[in-house]
């Protein structure tokens, strides 16, 4: 003699696969989500980094460029050349390479300031020379043609 | 509820709660990819611009060099595509500049143009760089200017007086000539013979009797002008006696005097310039410099009393005999006849009617009837270039704080 399931006993093992199945479709989801915001902060913090590398590379540039009087680097570089200098800023290394090469013109010279640093979410954070680090590279090239000052009186 | 709707009614609020998840998800990739594609077209722009300025600093070298080699070639040519709006007037004078391509320009396209104004500032270039990047659509743009060799600063030793020579005046009929000395009373040189300034200035006067100094008599005998004709106005001459103008090595003291450290070969290159771009006395601005190497006579009225004109007659020009101004031909400005310290290069010249002043670097034996010399005082603003204080104008320089980017 067979005997046949109650509706409640059905209900109750729906219930439960249907609870299964809720289950893990919210663990999909949440793993989803949680390694898309991790990627989502892993992708901003690079962002953020390499905004600060470029504004740095700007920046030396810039001082570079006025020349010995206003940028004691520059006195220094033109001096030997090539120059390197560190930085830290919220907790990235910054390694800021500048680099003086002559060009087919007399009084040009090329100029490159390369910045290199450890992307957010890697390993060795604080070693940027490591393969794979975040690298930036301004190119650009300096003439010797002065600018007229006029000269004071005494 | 029914128990059996219990279960549906999770799933479908975790199926919403996911989708939820998957939106907030979405959009903050998206905004992610905004704020990452931000961050590289910062990099591009950066190098764009970099990549400009370096374009700038190669153009201001090969200028540099350009005029080292071949001052005057540089400015030889005029292409008017190259005027921006904002330097399309006939004044503007513009030119590209093909750059040394030897070096890596990043995948960027560079456009150097130079220009500058014929008439007001011929000795001052504005250098506009561009790079553009074809695939990444960045763009930088840079541009400065600089002051170029092309003139000198004006002489600050230039006399008041309608003619400036280096040598003896006549007149080929006493009386025939007229010479409006500066400060006349009344002004304009009426004919009231009440003129207090000098009416002609020489350099050399020779010292007949040999006693170093120079007399009142040897003064008059060298400057043989009727009383009529100088309507008032004094005679000058140096105190002592000079050396005679060697024509073989004819000095530049006339010259310099009047053009300060402008070259003969700039001035030329200037005028050659002004005609180029088309320049006239009809156009707006008028043309302000001439130079003629044509023995013709000169009959063209040219200049202002706004804005006086310069006519250089060269050695060219004067190389048997400096042509004449037609009689009623008026030239407002400074008139420059380059006799190479030969008087007869300037015997029997007529100088139509000159308002401002003529210079000659010999005597005038000679003057034909109806010349007439009219002091005015702006008659160097042709040439009298903004040039700053003890600039070294033989070098290219930049201005100070003219360096901009972005246009």
């Amino acid at each position: 003699m067979s005997q046949h399931p109650t509706p409640a006993r059905q209900a109750q093992g729906f219930t439960l696969i249907e609870a299964l199945v809720a289950a893990a479709l919210l663990g999909l989801g949440i793993t989803g989500a949680i390694s898309l915001a991790m990627h989502s902060l892993q992708a901003a913090g690079s962002s953020r980094q390499q905004n600060i590398a470029l504004t740095l590379a700007q920046n030396t540039i810039e001082c570079l460029r006025s020349g010995p009087t206003l940028c004691t680097d520059s006195a220094a570089l033109a001096s030997t050349g090539q120059m390197q200098e560190t930085q830290t800023m919220s907790g990235t290394v910054y390694q800021i390479n500048s680099e003086l090469s002559a060009t087919g013109l007399a009084r040009l010279q090329g100029m490159q300031v390369t910045v290199k640093w450890q992307p957010t979410g890697s390993s060795s954070p604080h070693n940027p020379m490591t393969p794979g680090s975040g690298q930036l590279a301004l190119r650009t090239r300096l003439s010797s043609v002065p600018v007229f000052v006029q000269a004071t009186q005494p | 509820m029914k128990t059996a709707d219990r279960g549906a009614v999770t799933l479908l609020t975790v199926t919403l709660l996911v989708m939820l998840a998957s939106m907030v998800g979405l959009f903050t990739a998206r905004s992610l990819l905004t704020e990452r594609l931000g961050a590289n077209n910062g990099v591009w722009a950066a190098q764009a611009q970099q990549t400009a300025e370096a374009a700038l600093e190669t153009a201001l070298t090969q200028i540099e060099q350009s005029f080292s080699t071949a001052p005057n070639a540089f400015w030889s040519t005029h292409d008017p595509q190259q005027c921006l709006s904002a330097y399309s007037g006939v004044e503007w004078q513009c030119r590209n500049l093909l750059l040394d391509t030897s070096w890596d320009t990043q995948g960027h396209t560079l456009l150097v143009r130079v220009m500058r104004d014929v008439v007001h500032a011929p000795h001052v270039a504005l250098v506009h760089a561009q790079a553009k990047h074809a695939s990444n659509h960045s763009s930088g743009l840079v541009q400065q200017s600089i002051y170029l060799p092309t003139a000198g600063p004006i002489g600050t030793a230039n006399k008041a007086t309608p003619l400036l020579t280096q040598g003896c005046v006549t007149e080929a009929v006493a009386g025939s000539t007229r010479f409006c000395a500066p400060d006349a009373n009344p002004p304009g040189c009426s004919g009231s013979g009440q003129s207090i300034g000098t009416a002609i200035q020489s350099l050399y006067v020779p010292d007949l009797d040999g006693n170093g100094l120079i007399s009142t008599a040897e003064q008059q005998a060298c400057l043989k002008v009727n009383a009529s004709s100088l309507q008032g106005g004094a005679l000058a001459t140096p105190a002592n006696a000079l050396p005679a103008p060697n024509p073989a090595a004819c000095d530049t003291a006339v010259w310099t005097s009047l053009f300060g450290a402008t070259t003969p070969a700039q001035m030329q290159a200037i005028s050659q310039a002004q005609a180029l771009k088309g320049l006239s006395s009809q156009t707006l601005p008028a043309r302000t410099v001439y130079w003629t190497d044509s023995p013709a006579e000169w009959s063209q009225s040219v200049g202002t009393a706004s804005a006086p004109v310069v006519l250089v007659f060269s050695a060219t020009a004067c190389a048997s005999q400096c042509p004449r101004i037609s009689p009623g031909t008026q030239i407002v400005g400074t008139v420059f006849l380059d006799t190479q310290c030969q008087d007869s290069r300037a015997a029997w010249w007529h100088s139509g009617s000159v308002s401002g002043q003529v210079a000659v670097p010999s005597g005038l034996p000679n003057l034909q009837s109806g010349s007439q010399f009219v002091w005015l005082a702006n008659h160097r603003q042709a040439f009298d270039w903004p040039w700053p204080v003890n600039i070294d104008a033989t070098r290219v320089q930049r201005v100070r704080g003219s360096w901009k980017s972005g246009g």
